[in-house]
Order: structure tokens, then sequence, then C-alpha cells
């Protein structure tokens, strides 16, 4: 299997060649064409309860689609959102995946949801984030640009800018700074991401969007 | 000693990417993390003596263990990882368990008190922003003018199941017209106009009367039957017409709205509230109040009673009949089932009405055997027709004066 992540930041897909007895898992409604020599088939995403919650707490579909081949084809697969994609390998580790943030995966990579605590969800991350473990490569999409941070103390991520990150991180919600500037500084609550690891952000918020759009609506 | 395997992690700069899923084994010297062969098959070690111990990740129950010089990290969260670690190291561990168990106890110690400190101000917060909300929707109610009520009433009554007919003899309902007549110029009055207390009558075996907002009061001749005099009756009257003009039916649709409804109120937009009026009657809701409001109307239907010459200690005693009959099932009864802390309320009841005096008793101009004896027999149906029922005979409450709250 060939693939790549094309046009890459601002519009990003990813264009799969698959040969034969290959295959491809990606999230529902992610494809944008492929050949007619690729078969399609749609499954619950980790089994019916993991897909029960993906969709009820992840805004996520509860089906993920299945692409094989018996010959060759290609496969293009986009998000709906402007932005970059990332791929990573898994090699037995596990990687947590923010609601929405899935694309695509190998089938050697095992998804199931996760929860996430209370203080993800106060701090808008969501109450369920979906779990990425096992071996093969998983691809994952972000509204703007991606770029990561190796963790060895802490770091300070406005809320809505976490992509992905390791299970060795630990994600704390608090005030940016003191609470006058906390709330008048326009940052609010911030994830403070403690231990060591690797963490994947996005360079704009959907929410900072969806605040902007609202304020300039007439 | 055998060894044990655990799946975990190892973070180590050969490795690419710096980090790969591994199989951990414990044996009697150390620490190994085998990473598979998509990684490179490599396996790391870290010695017990070379081991520093940490506790956190995303569960905030990973392990991790480091060596000396922190170029290898091998970490895994499943449950018998520590115990297994400190049996197979024993001595050589033991100095960095005792570090972490402090490090750890230390932790889970400040996140209990955070913990705590955030519910109690959740606590704090939730009790004072429903208090103020409460008491900004009740004077909301109250700047609303008296139309409202009665449209809301209206609405109410239509929805509403009625348990039964509509009596129409005229001894039963103007009986109780006249004791509701009686009580009205007693009532609050709102801008110099009071209520138009309108009554009917239902035919059903419920010990039970209400009055909704705007002045309709509904009496079922279980209620009638139950009483052995008029005074206890036209008590339970006063009572309810008190919930009326305190307009607690208003606020208890306030109070059940929600927060949106609520604000609707408040600006004066009333379009979105009829429908909610009607789910909440048809759930009789509408009438059933809290314990404040419950003592409220108590205290106002003694004062409305004692103006009109009318023996308020019926409500008590009318109580006390109930409470005989009924021992400690009262929830058989309905209008005793809304209406909490029921031997409390007798004495509070005793208490108010021995404070307000002596009262000019004036005698009730009624056949109450006759109204009795009819209301258990609806076959009986001279009809009533209302000569003044609802209007407002003149005689004005002691303290009266034009609301100040109204609009």
């Amino acid at each position: 299997m060939q693939t790549e992540i094309r046009h890459r930041p601002a519009f990003a897909n990813i264009r799969v060649q698959l040969e034969r007895g290959d295959s491809l898992i990606a999230e529902s409604d992610a494809m944008a064409s492929m050949s007619s020599t690729v078969a399609m088939r749609a499954r619950w995403a980790g089994g019916f309860f993991n897909a029960l919650i993906r969709r009820v707490f992840g805004q996520e579909s509860m089906f993920v689609n299945e692409f094989s081949t018996d010959s060759e084809g290609e496969v293009i697969l986009t998000q709906p959102f402007p932005g970059d994609m990332e791929c990573i390998e898994l090699n037995g580790n596990t990687v947590f995946l923010q609601p929405g943030a899935f694309v695509a995966c190998e089938p050697g990579v095992k998804l199931t949801a996760g929860w996430a605590g209370f203080g993800s969800y106060i701090g808008k991350e969501g109450l369920f984030r979906l779990k990425a473990s096992g071996t093969g490569k998983l691809w994952f999409g972000a509204y703007g640009g991606i770029f990561t941070r190796e963790i060895t103390g802490e770091l300070v991520v406005d809320t809505g800018h976490l992509v992905a990150y390791e299970p060795t991180l630990k994600i704390h919600m608090g005030m940016a700074g003191g609470i006058f500037s906390s709330f008048f500084g326009g940052e609010g609550l911030v994830s403070k991401i403690r231990g060591e690891g690797r963490v994947y952000l996005q360079s704009r918020s959907m929410g900072g969007l969806a605040a902007w759009t609202n304020a300039h609506l007439h | 000693m055998k060894s044990q395997a655990f799946q975990g992690g190892v973070f180590h700069t050969q490795l690419p990417g710096g980090r790969a899923g591994a199989t951990i084994v414990i044996d009697a010297d150390g620490i190994s993390a085998r990473v598979p062969d998509s990684a490179g098959g490599e396996t790391f070690r870290i010695g017990f003596a070379d081991c520093s111990l940490q506790q956190g990740g995303a569960s905030g129950r990973m392990v991790f263990c480091r060596d000396s010089n922190r170029s290898t990290t091998i970490f895994c969260e499943e449950k018998q990882f520590l115990s297994t670690l400190a049996a197979s190291g024993g001595d050589r561990v033991a100095s960095a368990l005792s570090t972490l168990n402090a490090t750890e106890g230390g932790k889970r110690a400040r996140t209990r008190r955070h913990w705590l400190v955030g519910l109690s101000v959740a606590a704090i917060l939730g009790f004072a922003g429903y208090q103020a909300f409460s008491r900004a929707g009740n004077a909301a109610v109250r700047a609303l003018p008296i139309s409202v009520d009665e449209k809301m009433g209206e609405l109410a009554w239509s929805a509403i199941d009625k348990h039964g007919p509509e009596v129409k003899d005229a001894v039963v309902v103007g009986a109780i017209q006249k004791m509701a007549d009686r009580l009205a110029p007693q009532s609050k009055s709102f801008a110099g106009k009071r209520l138009a207390f309108r009554v009917t009558v239902i035919d059903a075996p419920i010990v039970n009367a209400f009055c909704l907002p705007g002045g309709r009061i509904v009496v079922f001749t279980g209620l009638i039957r139950k009483a052995s005099d008029p005074d206890q009756v036209a008590s339970v009257l006063g009572h309810e017409m008190a919930h009326a003009t305190l307009r607690h039916g208003l606020q208890r649709i306030a109070q059940s709205a929600g927060i949106i409804v609520a604000l609707q109120i408040m600006v004066g937009d009333l379009g979105g509230l009829m429908a909610f009026v009607t789910e909440i009657a048809q759930q009789g809701l509408i009438t059933s109040y809290g314990r404040e409001q419950e003592t409220e109307a108590d205290m106002e239907g003694l004062l409305m009673a004692h103006g009109a010459g009318i023996d308020g200690s019926g409500l008590e005693r009318f109580f006390a009949v109930l409470e005989q009959e009924h021992g400690d099932v009262p929830e058989v009864l309905q209008w005793l089932s809304t209406h909490p802390q029921l031997t409390e309320r007798r004495a509070t009841i005793k208490q108010r009405w021995k404070e307000l005096g002596p009262s000019k008793a004036v005698a009730w101009e009624i056949d109450w055997e006759a109204v009795v004896k009819r209301a258990g027999n609806p076959s009986l149906t001279a009809e009533y027709k209302p000569e003044s029922a609802g209007v407002d005979s003149g005689v004005p409450r002691a303290d009266d004066a034009p609301d100040a709250t109204a609009p």
C-alpha cells in the first residue's frame, strides 16, 4: 500500500494506492473518490457499544468504512473542514485522538472509545476520546496546521487546540492565569498537559472560528 | 522467582519516533521491555538498583521506570505491575517505592482537597443561583398584571382532567359560592381590583379542592361529604383562594418552566408560555405547591376567614377529622398528600388563629345537612344560576390598599 498526504497544509487529503489484499479503515464519509476496483464495506466502529459511545459522546459516526481490492485501486480520503493531516506509525503503542480527528488507519490499529474525564468535558475537549492502539499507520486531521510538542514537564494549551496525545500524558484543566487575567485576557480555561510524551496540536480552533463568525453576523 | 510479563511501552532515542509499545518482563534483577519487530525488535533493560519510579499518565495509574541517565523509560498501566515490581525488587526498589508512595499520597490528598473545595463552591453557587433566580422569578410574576393569571387559569382549566361531571345543583353550588363570596372581599386586591372567584363543584369521591390562577375554585363532592360543618369547607376555600391571590400558581409555572420560559415571563413575552401551561396543568403541577407556599396560604386564608366572620379554626378541625380517620395513610387523600407536615401545621394554625383574636362570627344561611346529602346524590339537579358569583361585594379588607406590586 502506497500512501501520500497531498495539498498540505490547508486542504490536505490522503491518496491511498491499494494493492491486491490491502485494506484500509476510514471514517464514515471520509472518502472523496475511489477506483471502481475498490470495494467499500461499512462496519461498526470498534463494536456496537464503542460505536454507540463514539456517536453519543464523540459526535462521530457509529460506522467506519473498510476499503479493499482484489486487484489494485486508489482511494482519496479527506476531512470535512480545511486543515492539515498527519500520519503516524503505531508500534504497539497507543495514541488518544480528540473527537472528530480520526480519518483512517490500517487494519492492525484497534479503535476504542475511552473515558476522558469531566475535566476534559468542562474544557470543551469532550467526555470521551478515541483510543488508537496496535500496529500500523494512523491518519488524523486537524483544523488549520498541525504541530507537535515533546513534553517533559508541563505544556499549557488553549482549549480547542488539542488534536492527539499519548497516554503517558495527563490533561488537567485550569485557568490561564489568575481569575482576572483568565477571564478578561480572553483565554478562560486552558489544558495543562503534564508528563512525558508527544502531543499534536492544531493551529486554529473550531470554537474560535465559530465565535469570530458569530460576532460578525448581523 | 518466576518472571511476569505485562503490556506497556518504552521511550528511547534509538526507536523510530522515540517510542514503541513493548512487552515488559520483570525478572529477579530488573525490568526488560521488548519492542515489536516492526519497531526493531530490540530489548531495553533497567536494573532495579538503577530504577527511579513515577506515577502519572492520562489515567493517573501509569507507572514509569527511568534509568539514572534518563535515556530509557519503561512504562506500564497494568494493575499488578507495581506490586510485582515491589515483590521482585525487594530492598533494591524500596527507596524508589517509598518516594513514589510519598509523592502520590500527597497528590491524592491535594486532589481530595481540590474536589472538596470545588464541590463546596459549586454547591454554594448552585444554591445562591437558585435562590436568586427564584426570587427574580417571583418578583417578575408579581409585576405581571392579574389578567395573566386569569388567562393561565382558564387555559389550565381547559387542559386538566376534571375527574368527574360538574355538579349543577343549586343547593350545593350555591352554598359553596356563598362561602367564596363571603371570603372574596377579604382577599388581596390588585390595583384596587379583586379576583372574581367562581366556584365549580365536581362530583368525584376525592377529598380535594383547589383554586386555579385567576380565581376558578374547584371543589370535589368528596371534600364536602367529609366536612362536618360549613366552616371547615369555608376555611379550606380560604386557604385555596389565598394560593390564587398570592399568585402561587404563576410562581409554580415560572419555577417549572426552566430558564428560557421564565425569562420570557420576565420580559412579558407570554406567547411560548401557553403550550407549557397546558402541559404542566395536565400533569397537575400548577396546584402542587411547596411547603413555604402552603404555610403562606394557611396564614393568608386564616386572615381572610377572620375578616369574613368565619371560624378559621375549621381548617385545623378539618385536618383533625382527616388525620383521625386515616391515621398513617394520608396519601389516600389528595388534598393532604399535597400538604405536608400535618401535625405541625395543625399546631401552627391553632396558634395563629388564637393570635388573631376573637372574630365576629356570622352565622351561615346554609342548610349544611341538605348540602351534604345532595352532594352525595348527583341525580338531584336543581340547576344553580349564579347571581353574584365572583362579584366583589365591596366590603373592604382591613389592610386594603392599592397593591404596591401591581403594575
